[in-house]
């Protein structure tokens, strides 16, 4: 017979299962205590306020940073794909109208200066922006030293050292959004 | 006191350096808005205060160049002194219109 080859095991499983449902049977799950200790009553109360006010701290601070990372990654993405647009322009060409290198100035460099001013507000560290904004004024000095003919400007002999700069500028940019990302 | 307000008194888009890099340039507001008004101011005894805020921003070409040609019209320092310079949006800019002031010195 096949139960009495493994008659060992059975016995041991047997008792296994003895052993298991006397232990189970000894916790008092659904035992209800009417009697109220208030010092572990206050205790409890107290822990439950701390508890809250901690959740609701955390959850404060990261709605609060993730307003912060959302506002200023939107305004430096803003920044950068136009810059990014501006850097094609110039690879494809040798030459820029005043109007494109005015739109630099006004969507560019001046809300770099805006969004340092907001890193300043929030206290963050502003170091990665402030380089940012002395590499796009040296970007705008190498097209302040060229000659203009008929509001456009003519860099073929800049062209290397303005698409370094361009390379320079990029990696600030993606300094400034890496610090943003560390919000 | 005199007060040049470049936004409404002369462009709220400032251009580039010189009349032949376009319209509105640091140059052109040199000549027909800054030199004057400085020149009235002193004259006067007061100071000009320039306010640059409300702008679409301005080049280092402009700011240098206009207060570039200031600086060598009347003085570096004395313009320096008798300058109040408002910009609360770009607070660099500050910064920059004293190294116009005194480009030529440092020259």
């Amino acid at each position: 017979m096949q139960w009495k080859q493994n008659k060992w095991r059975y016995f041991i499983a047997f008792l296994i299962g003895v052993i298991v449902c006397y232990v189970t049977t000894q916790f008092k799950y659904l035992q209800i205590n009417y009697e109220v200790n208030v010092i572990e009553t206050l205790i409890a109360f107290f822990g439950l306020t701390v508890g809250i006010y901690i959740a609701d701290t955390i959850q404060k601070n990261i709605n609060r940073n993730q307003n912060r990372y959302s506002f200023l990654e939107g305004k430096l993405d803003d920044s950068w794909t136009k810059f990014i647009k501006l850097s094609k322009l110039i690879r494809v060409d040798e030459k820029i109208a005043l109007e494109s290198l005015s739109s630099y100035n006004e969507d560019i460099v001046l809300q770099i200066s805006f969004l340092r001013n907001i890193f300043e507000g929030f206290k963050m560290d502003f170091t990665c922006i402030d380089l940012l904004e002395t590499k796009l004024e040296e970007f705008e000095n190498v097209f302040d030293g060229l000659k203009t003919e008929d509001n456009v400007k003519y860099y073929n002999d800049e062209k290397g050292s303005i698409e370094e700069k361009i390379v320079i500028i990029n990696q600030c940019f993606s300094n400034v959004l890496n610090t943003i990302q560390k919000i | 006191m005199i007060i040049i307000d470049i936004p409404k008194d002369f462009s709220r888009t400032p251009g580039w350096r010189t009349y032949e890099d376009g319209p509105f340039s640091g140059e052109e507001f040199f000549d027909k808005l800054l030199k004057d008004s400085f020149a009235k101011a002193k004259n006067k005894g007061v100071k000009l205060k320039v306010i640059l805020d409300g702008s679409d921003g301005y080049t280092t070409s402009f700011l240098n160049e206009a207060f570039r040609l200031l600086g060598k019209e009347f003085g570096s320092d004395f313009v320096w002194n008798n300058l109040i310079i408002v910009s609360n949006e770009v607070p660099k800019y500050i910064e920059r219109i004293k190294k116009g002031v005194y480009a030529m010195e440092t020259k």
